[in-house]
């Protein structure tokens, strides 16, 4: 099939997916994970229909790419001014509590890098260098938690207080060193062929061009108001990061999120109206991204590797639980009733996805579909445990009111915006 | 806050703007020397991004001199294409080609949602009698020109004098073309409104229907005097009213298929345009209709048999605007400078040549239509501008007739470049001075402002 057509039903199912949602027939279920539409590539891909391959992948790649990179620009600009968004965060609290999330993020990719570094030698003859690329990877890609939980939280049981600012920020913290740490990881060749200056040079590239590229789309935003225009630059200056990093063989991700946040914190008035301009294409992005991963995913390509998949989401869970009353009871100032957070922070969002996607592009094969598959595991199991988990930590600290506990509708999917 | 709190920039913010501009197109000249990738389409999203940026900026730096925005996009084309920077090469503009399909039937819908039945039928006459004079005088004064200066054209040096006949009568036919995608784009520019944008959009875009037809006729009586062996033939003709009958036929369903979707509430208008602009128009070129034809009646039934298209024509605007910067930039890209250089003179000398029928035709339809005083001061100046309809029918020429097509097309491609770049800039003094310019633009703010 025609690779534009094809991608374009897969928008179309995605945006007919959102709607039934938003119309409120699926009542009750609407999760923040937007594990809905991963299920349902799953259902179009190899496994269920097989309307789509994973070589459609390659096909996709400059759409995604680009797809890819404007989602991880909007985190960019979303956490560098997390205090003027929706959720209530206390502006002067914040960064501290992000430091705790990137501490806890650390923590988690050290351990689910080195277990899935020992098993990857295990299980497969892989070599060093592609155990410790792709470890870390597994580990960058399940080191936050999704956010949105959060927001799903306030939204639909009236959620709010020190814990809960606590764990927003803390999945903020998890978001930014995970986008950011990819950059080193996309440097590294996995036949281990690369020389430190390579690195090194390969590494801080995307966060300079970023970082330059998002300057000059703060200066220019403050000199250009009109609406076209304004979306010119901004799309010419996400696809010109994008094109580049890619080109240079960097990393997309960090270079669009780097271009984000600088971009974000910008003057106030700018920033609120960049960010009302560009919240509508978030969801009408993301969800086509989710499907499209879903589709791709092949369990046959992995092979024996999928086991580590496994091992890796089980390491994150733990990590989780042991690590997590401590950071959020470190951010909040009290440990009493947290012993369930951990739990809280099971949940994978947008950035997982967006980072396992980056990397399968790169990677073709049974270690792009490892990281991929891991990706979708920790979602699905995030969908699970997650929201029950958050509710259970918000309830004991008396953070959730009683009369808040009743059906409100479910919010909009993943990000806030609505197409 | 209104729309249109939003004045041109000026004094620093042009620096600052100049200055990105150089950064950009410093950083795009080094990752293209320093890094080159061998995959087109990964170049397509760098050229993708380069177009928009340099583009968006060059527009702005150029708005002072008060020059349309789609010259600065052409000029940002020019610059960073094949002939001079080398930011894209050639198979990275091919792989392009999908947005100048996603850009044309934008820019044909576009039109569409402009035309109204009611006004169309109170102008019927003026039409009539534009296109009458349009088609005659330019095609004669053209052709007449072409067959006078057949001796500085070294591909005619061979003909018998039927034969010259011929091509010149063919040459006059594409100089009547006008452009409805650089009308559009000025149109989309300056929000004009007014007698003469409107009489402009109703002539450029009928007059995109009377010269596909004239050609076609042109081209069956020239064919045998150009071809050996070959005789005139009925069924070219039928064949063109096939292909007519069935882009309107196609064109109305369409309508009445997005009237429908309107009327029930659908709100996912970009995902509507991008199938529209992706998959109608694949389904069109297979089945050979004409998708200017086909989307421009699409657009009309929309606006004449549905009540709630303004949302959905104000996305068709928006997203054109963003459309047009890769569109017009790729067609920067696209022109032979070398070949430009090598045949400047003969060029210019067709450029104005075409100018001044344009005008004897106009003041002619002006005075028999009894136009108001701007169209008839004005008129001729939005004719100036060719762009992609007169390439494609030279492209025709080229598979019609291989053993001249390919020098008639170079001459054209010539020729058009002219007026590609010049046309525009006339169309918008045009519209300056007759005041039908609106200087207020949307705002960000007004976004931000507006109800969710």
């Amino acid at each position: 099939m025609n690779p534009a057509w094809l991608l374009l039903g897969l928008f179309v199912i995605a945006a007919i997916g959102n709607r039934i949602k938003r119309g409120g027939r699926l009542r009750g279920f609407g999760l923040p994970s937007g594990s809905e539409s991963l299920l349902v590539g799953l259902l179009l891909g190899p496994h269920g229909l097989g309307l789509v391959h994973t070589s459609d992948l390659q096909s996709f790649r400059p759409v995604v790419l680009s797809a890819v990179g404007w989602l991880a620009f909007i985190v960019g600009t979303r956490l560098a001014e997390p205090s003027s968004d929706q959720n209530l965060l206390r502006h002067d609290a914040s960064p501290v509590f992000a430091l705790l999330g990137a501490l806890l993020a650390v923590a988690t990719l050290a351990c689910v890098a080195s277990v899935c570094y020992y098993s990857l030698g295990r299980i497969d003859q892989l070599t060093r260098s592609a155990r410790w690329v792709i470890g870390g990877t597994l580990g960058l890609i399940l080191c936050g938690s999704a956010q949105q939980l959060v927001d799903w939280a306030r939204q639909r049981y009236g959620a709010s207080g020190k814990v809960t600012d606590a764990l927003q920020s803390v999945s903020l913290g998890g978001d930014a060193f995970a986008l950011l740490g990819m950059a080193p990881l996309v440097a590294c060749d996995l036949a281990g062929n690369t020389t430190a200056r390579h690195v090194i040079v390969v590494t801080l590239t995307p966060i300079v061009l970023g970082g330059l590229l998002g300057l000059m789309g703060r200066v220019l935003l403050r000199t250009e108001n009109r609406v076209a225009e304004s979306w010119a630059l901004l799309l010419g200056g996400m696809l010109f990061i994008v094109g580049l990093t890619q080109r240079l063989g960097a990393s997309v991700v960090t270079g669009a999120f780097v271009a984000g946040w600088v971009l974000g914190r910008g003057k106030a008035n700018h920033v609120r109206e960049m960010r009302t301009m560009i919240a509508p294409a978030e969801t009408s992005i993301l969800l086509p991204v989710l499907v499209i991963a879903g589709a791709t995913v092949d369990l046959r390509l992995g092979g024996k590797l999928i086991i580590v998949a496994g091992i890796a989401v089980v390491t994150r869970l733990v990590t989780h639980l042991l690590l997590g009353p401590i950071i959020v009871g470190a951010a909040a100032g009290k440990l009493r009733g947290l012993y369930g957070a951990g739990l809280s922070l099971a949940s994978s969002g947008e950035v997982a996805v967006i980072l396992a996607m980056a990397f399968a592009i790169l990677h073709q094969g049974r270690t792009g579909q490892l990281v991929l598959i891991t990706s979708i595991a920790g979602a699905l199991l995030g969908e699970i445990v997650a929201p029950a988990g958050l509710k259970r930590t918000l309830w004991n600290v008396g953070e959730i009111a009683a009369e808040s506990r009743s059906s409100q509708p479910p919010p909009s999917p993943i990000p806030r915006g609505s197409t | 806050m209104t729309a249109g709190s939003v004045a041109p920039p000026r004094g620093w913010a042009l620096a600052t703007q100049g200055l990105a501009l150089v950064a950009c197109i410093a950083i795009a000249g080094i990752a293209a020397h320093r890094f080159p990738s061998s995959s087109p389409r990964l170049n397509a999203i760098v050229a993708v991004g380069y177009l928009l940026y340099a583009g968006t900026l060059a527009a702005n730096l150029l708005q002072p001199l008060r020059l349309p925005h789609l010259t600065a996009y052409m000029l940002v084309g020019i610059v960073g294409g094949p002939d001079l920077l080398r930011l894209m090469d050639v198979r990275t503009l091919e792989t392009l080609e999908p947005i100048s399909s996603l850009a044309i039937s934008l820019i044909a819908l576009a039109g569409g949602l402009e035309l109204e039945f009611g006004e169309l039928r109170r102008s019927i006459a003026s039409l009539f009698w534009t296109n009458f004079f349009n088609t005659t005088v330019v095609t004669v004064v053209a052709g007449g020109a072409f067959f006078y200066l057949a001796n500085y054209l070294p591909f005619t040096h061979a003909m018998s004098p039927l034969a010259l006949g011929s091509v010149a009568l063919i040459w006059g036919v594409l100089a009547s073309s006008r452009s409805p995608s650089a009308t559009l784009a000025v149109l989309a520019q300056t929000r004009a409104r007014g007698t003469l944008s409107r009489w402009t959009l109703q002539f450029v875009m009928s007059s995109d229907i009377v010269v596909v037809v004239t050609m076609t006729l042109v081209l069956a009586i020239a064919r045998p005097h150009l071809v050996e062996g070959s005789e005139f033939s009925w069924t070219r003709l039928t064949v063109m009213a096939h292909e007519i009958l069935g882009s309107v036929s196609l064109g109305v369903t369409l309508g009445l298929v997005l009237a429908v979707y309107l009327r029930l509430g659908g709100k996912q208008f970009l995902l509507l345009l991008l199938i529209l602009g992706f998959v109608a128009t694949d389904l069109l070129t297979y089945v050979q209709f004409d998708t200017l034809l086909a989307f421009l009646v699409a657009g009309a039934t929309v606006r004449n048999f549905c009540r709630d298209s303004e949302a959905f024509r104000e996305t068709v605007v928006k997203t054109s605007g963003v459309v047009f910067v890769v569109f017009f930039g790729v067609a920067g890209a696209h022109l032979d400078i070398p070949l430009l250089r090598k045949v400047w003179g003969v060029a210019l000398a067709f450029f104005v040549v075409r100018a001044i029928a344009s005008i004897i035709a106009m003041r002619l339809a002006n005075r028999v239509a009894h136009e108001p005083p701007s169209i008839k001061r004005w008129s001729w100046a939005p004719l100036v501008s060719q762009a992609g309809l007169t390439l494609a029918l030279a492209a025709s020429l080229t598979r019609e007739f291989p053993a001249l097509g390919q020098s008639l097309r170079s001459l054209v491609i010539a020729t058009v470049a002219m007026n590609e770049i010049i046309g525009p800039i006339l169309f918008k003094f045009a519209l300056d001075r007759s005041g039908e310019t609106r200087e207020k633009f949307p705002s960000r703010s007004d976004e931000s402002e507006a109800p969710a």
